[in-house]
C-alpha cells in the first residue's frame, strides 16, 4: 500500500486499513472486489453492497457455498416455480407467495417421502389395486378370446351346416309356423320389456346385459352386432315401459306437463334409434357391375349441371370433367342448365361444346330447371351432378351397370364426397381427423337403404331412368326437396333404386355456418314437406321397409323440438323443483346410465366408421334451434317457403364470430350454467334429501354444457383465404425444367389454378421460374406451363397461369377426374372410440369457450380482460408443484 | 436368347443412345446384356466409357474368332462390341456377325442389343421369328411419312419378326409433337404405347462418358427406359 495510492483513492485506502485489522488480506480483497461488483455491476445501493460480502461469508461458515452456488438458484425455482417471470419483479407479493409455498412444501411435500408405516401401507393397497385390475384385464382378454372363439366356431365349424339346414327346411316356407314364431319372439320381447322389476331385479338384469355387451365388445362380425342390437332394444324399450308406467308425477302438474315433454321427446329419441337400427341392420354394400364388351350396347346419357347463381369458375371444371367421363362421345350429352340466363355461360358452353339450355322463367327452381331440359334432350338415362361436383372419368362405368343388369332400376346414387371442409371442419380444425356430419348418411345410412330397396335421391351424383321419370312426370317440384320427393314417387311406382357407396365425385362444402344451416333448414323443410304432401308412410306402391326407412330419415329433421328438451330438462328440477321423472334416485340411476351406455355402445359399434360417439349431439345441437321453426311451419302449411340456392365457393376475409347465429346456444348455454351454479346453492342449502337428484340433474346439465359449449365453438367462423381448395393427392408426375432437365416428382395436392409437387431430390428452383409439368392419362402425356410460386426443401408449389381451355380440360383430367382421386375417402378413419371422442368433444368444448372469451364484443372485452387477469393473479398465489428433473446427472 | 434390333428410321433420332440406356437398364435387372454396334461411326463405345482413341472393333478383324478380342465390359457389366474404323464393310460383314453373335456361349437369358445404322434395309438383316425390331421415330412430320412408307413396306414384304416403332426425344409441351403421337395411338399399328421423353440429361451423360441412368436416377427418362425394358420383356420370347 503506497502513498501515492492512498492520495488517488482515500476512502477505498482507508475501508481497506480498517478491514484489515479484522479479515487476512485474501478475505479483505475478496470482500472489496464483491463490494465493487455488486455495487458497479449490479446496482445495489452502497449499504447493501457492502453488507452482502458479510452475509456470504457468515453463511459459508455453515453451508459448502462452493459446491451449492451454481444449483442454488436452480433448486429455488425448482421449489418456486411460481417465483420466475412473469412475477419474478413483484417483490412484495411474491413474500406472500414464498410464504404460502413454503407450508405447503413443509406439510405436504415431506408426506410424499416414503418413510412412515402409513405410507408403505398406502402403496400395498395401490399395488394391489393395480394386480387387482391387471388380474381383471387378463380375465377380461381370455373371456373375450373364449366368446370370439366359441362364436366364431358357431359360425364356421360344422354346426354351421346344421344352422343352414335348419334355415332352409321346408318348414319356414309354412306361413302358420312363421307367424307363430313371430307372435312368440314378440310375446318374449314384450315380456321382457313389460314385466315389472323390483330395483334388485333390474340392477341384476341391467348388469347382466351390460356384461354381455362388455364381452362382445371384442367379438368382430355380424352376430354380435345382432346381438347388440337385440339387447338395447330390450334396454331403451324396457326403460321406455318405466318411464310410461312408474315415473309420471300425477298430482304436480307442472311437473307432469314438463314431465311428459321430455316422455315425448324420449319416445321420439327411442323410435328414431329403433328404426335406426332397422335401417342399419345389414348394409347391402352393393358392387359394381361391369358393362358388356360390345359399346353398342351402352345406353346414350345426358348429363345435366343445373346451376344458378354460382359462379363461371365454380361451374367450368364440372362440366370440363363431365366432358371427360368415359362413355363413348356420341353418346354422352352434357348440358348445363343455367337457370341465370348468363351470357358468359352461353359462350362457355359454346366454345367447349356442350349443350346451353334456359329457360324463359325459373319456375320450381332445380326441379322446374331439369324438367324443362328433359323436354330438350333425348338421352335414355340422366346424370346429374350439381354445378360444383366434379366428376371422376370412371362415374358411368360404375354405375351404369347397374340398369343394364336390372330393367327396374331407375336410378343409382353415389356418394357425395367434399374436398374442402364443411364449416364444422374448418371452425374446429378437424377437417380428415374426424368423420364429418354427412359420413354417417353416405357411409352407413344409404348402404343401409339399399338393403330395403329404399336408396334415396340426393340431388346430384346419380343417374336417372328417362323413362322412370317420365312415368311419374318429371322431377317433383311440390317440395323443396325435389330430390328424396322423386325417388319416392320412383319407387312409388315399382322402380328400384340402387347405392354404390365409390365416390365419384367430389364437390364444394358449403362455406359458412349460416350457409350450411340454411341447407339443412331447406332439407328440414322439404322433408317435413313431403310427410304432408306425399306421406311415405301412407298411398301404394312402398314395401314397409321402405316405409321406415323413409319415416326414419323424416324424423331425423324433426329433432329440433325433442334436442331442445334435452338440452334443457335438468334444469326443470334444479330451478322449479320438478321431478319430471319421478322416481328415486337410484332407481334413476340403475335405468338411465346403464341404458344409456349399452345404446352408446351399440352405436358406436355401428356407426363407429362414419360417425364418431357424442360428435352427432353436437351436431344435432347446432341445427335444433334452426330447423325447428321452418320443419314446424312446413308441417302444419306445406306450401309456404321456396327453394333457397346453397351458396358455395365463398371466402371469409377474416375470423369473426357468428354473434347472430350463435345465439340460440349462448342463451341455452347461460341457463344450464346458472342451473349448475343454483344446483350447488341448492346442494348446501336445500333439502338433503334432494342431493342424488339434484347430482343427476346437474350432472346431466354438465354434460348439455360441454355439448353446448362445442356448438358454440363452431360459430367462431375461421379464415378460409384460398380461393380454390388444395386437394391432397400422392400419384407421380413429371416435371420438365427450363434447361430441359427432367425431374420424377410426387403430385401432394392440387387445385384448379395450382399443384404441389415433391421431389426426392434437390431441385434448383427458385420462385418464378418456368417450368413444364408433365401428368399422364392413360398412354397421353400431357405438358401444362407452371410458374414456381414457393420451394421449400423438397416441395415445389406451382401455378398455373392462362391456361387455354383445351388445356384447362385436359388438367381437369389429369387431376380431378383421375378414377382414383376420392378413393381412399372413408379409409381414413378409424373406428370410434367413445371415451377419445368425449374427449375431442370436451376440447372442443373449451376452445367455444375461450372462442366465447376471444371474441366478446369491444364493451365487455375489459371486463373479460380483468376478469381473466384476476384469475390468473389469483391463481398464481396458490401453491405450486415443486419440478422434478427426472435425470438429475 | 433374346435379339432387339434398333434402328431409327431415319439418321440422328438417337438410337445409339436408347441402345445403350436400355442395354443399362436391363443389367440392372439382373440379366446379361451383350450390345453391338453395326453402325459404321462406331460411338456406342463411348456410351460405355471406351476411350475416344480406342478406335478397333469387329470390322478390323478377318473373322469372328479374332473379333472377340475386342469385346468390353463397362463399369456395370454390359459387354459390348464396338464396331471399328475399317473402310470396307458391307451388307454381307454386318450379316455374318449378326448370324455369329448366336454362336456365343452365353445364358439362354441374355439379351443381345444391335445398335443397327439407319440406312441399311431391314429386310437384309437375318431376322427371325422372335426377333425384336424397333424402329425410332420423333414426332415430326418427316418421321409421319417416313412411318407410313414403312407400313406400306411391311405390308408387302412377309414379316415374320416382331416390329414395333418408338417414339423417342419426346416432348408433350410441343402441340405438334402432341397431336402427332394422339394420332398415331390411335391410328397406326405398331405403335410403342409409351415413349422416351425428351431430357437434356441424355445429352450431358455422354459428357461424363456414361448413360443418362446413371448420371440422373432421378429423370423422366430413367422411367422412360424402366417402362421399355418392362415392355420388351413382355414382348420377349425367353
Amino acid at each position: 500500500m503506497s502513498i501515492t495510492l492512498f492520495y488517488q483513492r482515500p476512502i477505498h485506502s482507508t475501508l481497506y486499513l480498517l478491514l484489515s485489522i479484522l479479515f487476512t488480506d485474501k478475505l479483505v480483497r475478496y470482500i472489496l472486489f464483491k463490494f465493487h461488483s455488486y455495487f458497479n455491476q449490479h446496482k445495489v445501493n452502497v449499504i447493501e453492497a457492502f453488507l452482502m460480502p458479510f452475509i456470504t461469508l457468515l453463511s459459508s461458515l455453515f453451508i459448502n457455498i462452493k459446491q451449492h452456488k451454481i444449483s442454488f438458484e436452480f433448486t429455488l425455482y425448482d421449489y418456486y416455480p411460481h417465483l420466475r417471470l412473469p412475477y419474478r419483479t413483484y417483490i412484495y407479493s411474491n413474500i406472500l407467495r414464498f410464504v404460502i409455498q413454503s407450508i405447503f412444501l413443509v406439510f405436504f411435500k415431506n408426506q410424499l417421502k416414503p418413510s412412515s408405516v402409513k405410507e408403505d401401507a398406502v402403496n400395498y393397497f395401490y399395488d394391489g389395486v393395480s394386480y387387482l385390475l391387471r388380474q381383471l384385464r387378463w380375465f377380461d382378454l381370455k373371456l373375450g378370446k373364449l366368446l370370439k372363439r366359441l362364436l366364431s366356431k358357431n359360425k364356421k365349424g360344422p354346426k354351421k351346416s346344421a344352422f343352414k339346414a335348419m334355415a332352409d327346411a321346408r318348414v319356414w316356407q309354412n306361413k302358420l309356423v312363421k307367424y307363430v314364431i313371430l307372435a312368440f319372439i314378440l310375446f318374449l320381447l314384450a315380456i321382457f320389456i313389460t314385466i315389472p322389476f323390483s330395483l334388485e331385479a333390474q340392477a341384476v338384469f341391467i348388469s347382466f346385459i351390460l356384461l354381455v355387451a362388455y364381452a362382445l365388445k371384442r367379438v368382430k362380425g355380424q352376430m354380435a352386432t345382432i346381438v347388440m342390437i337385440t339387447l338395447s332394444v330390450t334396454t331403451s324399450s324396457r326403460y321406455l315401459w318405466w318411464r310410461y308406467t312408474e315415473t309420471l308425477n300425477w298430482d304436480d302438474p307442472l311437473a307432469l306437463a314438463l314431465g311428459a315433454g321430455l316422455l315425448l321427446a324420449e319416445t321420439y329419441a327411442w323410435l328414431v334409434l329403433i328404426l335406426g337400427f332397422f335401417q342399419t341392420v345389414n348394409p347391402l354394400e352393393r358392387k359394381p357391375v361391369p358393362l358388356p364388351k360390345d359399346t353398342d350396347l351402352w345406353p346414350t346419357v345426358d348429363v345435366y349441371i343445373p346451376t344458378y347463381n354460382e359462379p363461371l369458375s365454380v361451374v367450368r371444371p364440372t362440366t370440363l370433367a363431365a366432358l371427360s367421363i368415359d362413355w363413348p362421345a356420341d353418346k354422352l350429352n352434357v348440358y348445363i342448365l343455367d337457370d341465370g340466363k348468363r351470357p358468359e355461360f352461353k359462350d362457355f358452353a359454346a366454345e367447349i361444346g356442350v349443350g346451353y339450355l334456359a329457360r324463359a322463367d325459373n319456375n320450381h327452381a332445380k326441379a322446374g330447371n331439369m324438367n324443362s331440359a328433359m323436354r330438350y334432350t333425348d338421352g335414355e338415362y340422366i346424370a346429374i351432378f350439381d354445378c360444383d361436383h366434379v366428376p371422376a372419368r370412371s362415374f358411368l362405368q360404375m354405375t351404369m351397370g347397374q340398369f343394364l343388369k336390372d330393367s327396374k332400376v331407375c336410378l343409382v346414387q353415389t356418394p357425395h364426397h367434399f374436398f374442402s371442409a364443411d364449416p364444422f371442419e374448418r371452425n374446429l380444425n378437424n377437417h380428415s381427423q374426424i368423420p364429418n356430419e354427412n359420413m354417417l348418411f353416405y357411409g352407413l345410412i344409404q348402404d343401409g337403404n339399399d338393403m330395403w330397396d329404399a336408396t334415396f335421391f340426393c340431388g346430384s351424383c346419380a343417374v336417372l331412368k328417362r323413362a322412370a321419370l317420365d312415368d311419374i312426370g318429371g322431377f317433383a317440384f311440390e317440395t323443396v326437396t325435389e330430390d328424396a320427393h322423386t325417388a319416392l314417387r320412383m319407387q312409388r311406382a315399382g322402380y328400384k333404386t340402387a347405392y354404390i357407396n365409390i365416390p365419384q365425385a367430389a364437390g364444394l362444402a358449403t362455406d359458412s355456418l349460416s350457409a350450411h344451416i340454411g341447407q339443412r333448414i331447406r332439407w328440414a323443410r322439404g322433408m317435413a314437406q313431403i310427410f304432408r304432401l306425399d306421406n311415405p308412410l301412407m298411398g301404394k306402391g312402398l314395401s314397409i321397409p321402405q316405409r321406415l326407412c323413409y319415416i326414419n330419415a323424416m324424423l331425423h329433421f324433426l329433432s329440433g323440438i325433442p334436442r331442445i328438451v334435452f338440452l334443457t330438462a335438468p334444469l326443470a328440477l334444479i330451478y322449479f323443483n320438478a321431478y319430471i321423472i319421478y322416481a328415486p334416485f337410484i332407481a334413476i340411476f340403475i335405468y338411465v346410465v346403464p341404458t344409456l351406455i349399452q345404446i352408446k355402445a351399440t352405436n358406436s359399434r355401428i356407426q363407429g366408421k362414419y360417425r364418431y360417439s357424442f360428435w352427432g349431439e353436437v351436431y344435432e345441437s347446432v341445427l335444433a334451434w334452426y330447423i325447428l321453426k321452418p320443419t314446424t311451419v312446413a308441417l302444419f302449411n306445406p306450401n309456404k317457403g321456396k327453394f333457397n340456392v346453397t351458396e358455395k365457393g365463398g371466402l371469409n376475409d377474416e375470423e369473426h364470430y357468428d354473434w347472430g347465429i350463435s345465439k340460440p346456444y349462448l342463451i341455452l348455454l347461460l341457463i344450464n350454467l346458472l342451473g349448475i351454479i343454483v344446483g350447488v346453492l341448492r346442494l348446501f342449502l336445500g333439502d338433503s334429501s334432494q342431493i342424488g337428484v339434484l347430482i343427476i340433474s346437474m350432472g346431466w346439465a354438465f354434460y348439455n354444457i360441454i355439448i353446448l359449449g362445442a356448438a358454440v365453438a363452431v360459430a367462431a367462423e375461421a379464415r378460409q383465404v384460398r380461393h380454390s381448395h388444395r386437394i391432397k393427392a400422392n400419384f407421380p408426375a413429371g416435371v420438365r425444367l427450363a434447361n430441359g432437365h427432367t425431374l420424377k416428382v410426387k403430385i401432394t395436392d392440387y387445385s384448379d389454378n395450382g399443384v404441389g409437387i415433391e421431389t426426392e431430390h434437390a431441385h434448383l428452383c427458385r420462385v418464378n421460374d418456368k417450368i413444364e409439368l408433365l401428368m399422364s392419362r392413360g398412354n397421353k402425356q400431357f405438358s401444362f406451363t407452371t410458374y414456381v410460386c414457393n420451394t421449400r426443401r423438397k416441395q415445389i408449389g406451382l401455378t398455373l397461369k392462362d391456361l387455354s381451355l383445351e388445356k384447362q380440360r385436359a388438367f381437369i383430367q389429369c387431376t380431378f377426374s383421375r378414377a382414383d382421386a376420392w378413393l381412399d375417402w372413408q379409409n381414413n378413419f378409424r373406428h370410434d372410440r367413445p371415451s377419445y371422442s368425449f374427449k375431442e368433444v370436451q376440447k372442443t368444448s373449451l376452445r367455444g369457450f375461450s372462442n366465447l372469451l376471444f371474441h366478446a364484443p369491444k364493451a365487455l372485452q375489459p371486463i373479460i380482460k380483468f376478469m381473466t387477469n384476476t384469475v390468473i393473479y389469483i391463481n398464481s398465489f396458490t401453491p405450486k408443484k415443486p419440478i422434478v428433473h427426472n435425470n438429475h446427472d | 436368347m433374346q435379339r432387339v434390333f434398333i434402328k431409327g428410321i431415319k439418321g440422328g433420332l438417337g438410337s445409339t443412345s436408347v441402345v445403350a440406356n436400355l442395354a443399362c437398364v436391363l443389367k440392372k435387372s439382373d440379366v446379361d446384356v451383350i450390345a453391338i454396334d453395326l453402325d459404321a461411326k462406331s460411338d456406342l463405345g463411348l456410351h460405355f466409357g471406351l476411350p475416344w482413341k480406342y478406335t478397333k472393333g469387329w470390322s478390323n478383324e478377318a473373322s469372328f474368332e479374332d473379333a472377340l478380342a475386342h469385346f468390353h465390359q463397362d463399369n456395370d457389366g454390359i459387354i459390348f462390341l464396338p464396331f471399328g474404323d475399317s473402310d470396307d464393310t458391307n451388307i454381307d460383314k454386318i450379316t455374318k456377325i449378326v448370324n455369329k453373335c448366336k454362336n456365343l456361349n452365353y445364358s439362354d437369358e441374355a439379351w443381345i442389343l444391335f445398335d443397327c445404322p439407319s440406312h441399311i434395309n431391314l429386310s437384309y438383316y437375318p431376322l427371325e421369328k422372335n426377333d425384336i425390331v424397333i424402329e425410332l421415330v420423333n414426332c415430326d412430320a418427316i418421321c409421319h411419312s417416313l412411318i407410313y412408307r414403312r407400313l406400306q413396306n411391311l405390308k408387302n414384304s412377309d414379316t415374320t419378326w416382331k416390329h414395333y416403332f418408338l417414339v423417342n426425344r419426346y416432348n408433350s409441351a410441343s402441340t405438334l409433337e402432341f397431336d402427332l403421337f394422339s394420332l398415331w395411338q390411335s391410328t397406326l399399328p405398331l405403335m410403342a404405347p409409351f415413349f422416351i421423353n425428351s431430357d437434356e440429361v441424355i445429352k450431358e451423360s455422354t459428357a461424363y462418358r456414361n448413360v443418362a441412368l446413371n448420371c440422373a436416377p432421378y429423370s423422366v427418362a430413367n422411367d422412360d427406359f424402366e417402362t421399355l425394358a418392362g415392355w420388351l420383356v413382355s414382348k420377349a420370347n425367353l
